[in-house]
């Protein structure tokens, strides 16, 4: 029996009614700092005293029949067991206890058998075990954690691009459509969807726009477009910016689709205030200075001639004065429209303007004859004569026209207009002397 | 069919009430923390009824989980036997465990959970068990607890079968401002019964009818 109970991979030990050690297997044995004593009271057979709890159980058990299990998450170590060979001041054995009551050796009487179980093993594994579980249980929740980011990300994204005031679409390494928001497609006035797997200078050819193909091949493809889908012309500028995480490859291109129509309106209107005319619709000042200035250079560079004509307006004060400001206001109006419609003046080489006031000047290209001039000059004299409708009835004003050589060595474009200024009041001067009449010798 | 007259329920359930009260007090001591325990409820009820009456008092959802803890007793005599059980639903069960073994909340019961979940029980039954010895006039053998965890039906199966009528007492545990519904459940025979509904009358004076 004994042999039976030394086979046995956990500790028993038998206490008679009255709670005196009876038996003590040889696991027990090999596990007690000192030999438990036999006969001796189980609080103190073993040296250092068992836990007061088991104790109780002990009690509990001869007296009342309970069958107590005594806990190791409770009571980790009741008995002073340790490891065979080690010594008491290593860490007591982790124990799971069991106490039952059997039969004692005479009739109603009853005997406490003390099962023990070494768990030390189980608790590391079972800690071990926690501890993984807890560090799986954390990277779990950091990758759903970053799922939820992706999620959010992705979402924020889509919404963005649903919500951008531009056109988005996306490449792919390859040059190939892999997304595009409804604002491109509304843009492009096509299905973009259609031409996913593409490459996305098929998306801008189907909208009417061929990319040249050294554009097509730039790192960050930049260029404004003109196209034509069913609203009128629009403009639109493409710029793409290479998708790329620092120090990787570009994993593809995001490019913007702005569409540029209002802006290119608006530079036109604000190039057209600042080089023409308000009143009469003909290039300013500004304007007629710098395509002198370019003449001049030009026709000196070549050795070619041009011209320019100073036209002032004769009796223009006086259709202020009587007729008002409007009637001036249609007269000059007319006036501007009669030299543009001269024939040579349609030929778009030559340059109309209204230097300011009733003072208009013409610049004539690839002139140099004297009579060729003095003939343009004379169709806007011609031109300009006959009556005017105004408000308030009609207005008569002529022309004084002078003219000054552009390409003349040494001279600048200042010192042409101001020769011409000076021919046109020397012509004034001659017009008003003979209107005058010729005084009679006494 | 064994009926339980309001004098002879009152009694059993004032029983429980002190034997619980000792339970508690074990209890506390054990966990170093404050532990109610109280018997809201005790009735004899069909075997079959079991399932229904357990899942009614802890709000039990269809499929739900339950950890079961069983003790066998039997008077000296051999005249008395019952398979005295404490049930809880298993999720409340490893919340309470957790709070008690000051460590998270274990997704099943493991190998210490279980060990530590014996000795809440054998506190529990023990303490009922030896008040309730005293009323049988008794002397009760215990067995050690056996802990399974289950879906409810499959687990009860076998208590649900052993006996037509068990004694059923709802009990609630509150561990601080943890409310945990436990079930304490002693499943007898008709003899067994018989004799511990006699016992316990006479026990509190009550007039007996010879057995």
């Amino acid at each position: 029996m004994n042999l039976l109970l030394d086979a046995l991979d956990c500790g028993l030990l038998l206490l008679d009614s009255e709670g005196r050690v009876e038996q003590v297997n040889r696991w027990l044995q090999d596990r007690c700092a000192c030999a438990p004593t036999l006969g001796a009271p189980v609080e103190q057979a073993f040296g250092a005293a068992p836990e007061p709890r088991l104790l109780a159980a002990v009690q509990a058990c001869l007296s009342q029949g309970n069958a107590v299990r005594l806990s190791q998450a409770f009571h980790p170590t009741p008995l002073p067991l340790f490891a065979p060979g080690a010594t008491p001041q290593d860490e007591r054995l982790r124990q799971a206890v069991d106490v039952v009551p059997v039969e004692g050796a005479q009739p109603g009487t009853r005997r406490c058998l003390v099962q023990v179980r070494d768990v030390s093993d189980t608790v590391k594994r079972e800690q071990t075990l926690r501890q993984q579980a807890q560090q799986l249980g954390n990277e779990v929740l950091k990758l759903a954690m970053a799922q939820r980011e992706i999620e959010r990300q992705s979402l924020r994204f889509s919404e963005m691009a649903r919500l951008a005031p531009v056109g988005l679409f996306e490449t792919d390494t390859q040059g190939h459509l892999v997304f595009s928001n409804d604002r491109a497609a509304a843009q492009l006035g096509l299905d973009a969807d259609s031409y996913l797997g593409r490459p996305w200078t098929d998306l801008l050819a189907a909208a009417g726009h061929t990319v040249d193909a050294a554009v097509a091949a730039q790192d960050r493809p930049a260029f404004e477009c003109t196209l034509d889908i069913g609203h009128g012309k629009s403009w639109l500028r493409v710029e793409a910016t290479p998708l790329q995480e620092p120090g990787q490859p570009p994993a593809g291109h995001l490019f913007t689709l702005v569409d540029v129509t209002e802006l290119r309106e608006q530079a036109r209107r604000n190039e057209q205030r600042a080089n023409h005319d308000a009143l009469t619709g003909l290039a300013n000042r500004a304007r007629f200075e710098h395509r002198l200035n370019d003449a001049v250079s030009l026709c000196q560079a070549e050795g070619r001639s041009a011209c320019v004509l100073f036209i002032d307006l004769d009796g223009f004060k006086g259709v202020n004065d009587t007729l008002g400001h409007q009637a001036g206001d249609d007269v000059l109006k007319a006036v501007a429209n009669r030299i543009k419609r001269i024939k040579r003046m349609m030929r778009g080489e030559d340059l109309v303007a209204r230097l300011g006031g009733d003072e208009f000047a013409v610049l004539l290209a690839d002139v140099a004859e004297e009579a060729v001039i003095k003939r343009v000059a004379a169709k806007i004299e011609k031109a300009v004569r006959p009556p005017v409708a105004v408000a308030g009835g009609t207005a008569t004003v002529g022309a004084s026209i002078g003219w000054s050589l552009v390409g003349v060595p040494g001279v600048s474009a200042a010192q042409v207009l101001a020769d011409a200024d000076q021919a046109m009041y020397r012509a004034k001067r001659a017009r008003k002397a003979a209107r005058q009449p010729t005084p009679q010798p006494a | 069919m064994l009926e339980l007259d309001e004098d002879t329920r009152d009694a059993i359930a004032e029983t429980f009430n002190l034997a619980l009260g000792h339970a508690a007090l074990h209890f506390s001591e054990l966990v170093n923390e404050e532990v109610e325990l109280s018997v809201p409820q005790v009735a004899l009820i069909p075997a079959a009824e079991l399932l229904p009456r357990i899942a009614a008092a802890t709000g039990l959802q269809d499929g739900a989980r339950l950890v079961r803890m069983a003790q066998r007793f039997q008077s000296r005599q051999g005249d008395i036997q019952t398979q005295a059980l404490l049930l809880f639903a298993e999720r409340g069960c490893l919340d309470m465990l957790a709070r008690l073994l000051h460590q998270p909340a274990a997704p099943q019961l493991g190998e210490l959970e279980r060990d530590a979940l014996g000795e809440v029980a054998n506190v529990i039954l023990n303490s009922c068990m030896n008040r309730l010895a005293e009323v049988l006039d008794r002397s009760m053998t215990g067995s050690l607890p056996q802990i399974g965890a289950g879906h409810a039906a499959q687990l009860l199966a076998q208590d649900t079968a052993a006996g037509a009528q068990v004694l059923w007492a709802g009990v609630g545990m509150k561990l601080a401002d943890q409310q945990v519904q436990g079930q304490v459940v002693f499943v007898m025979d008709m003899d067994s019964l018989q004799l511990a509904i006699h016992q316990v009358r006479a026990y509190f004076g009550m007039v007996c009818e010879a057995l």
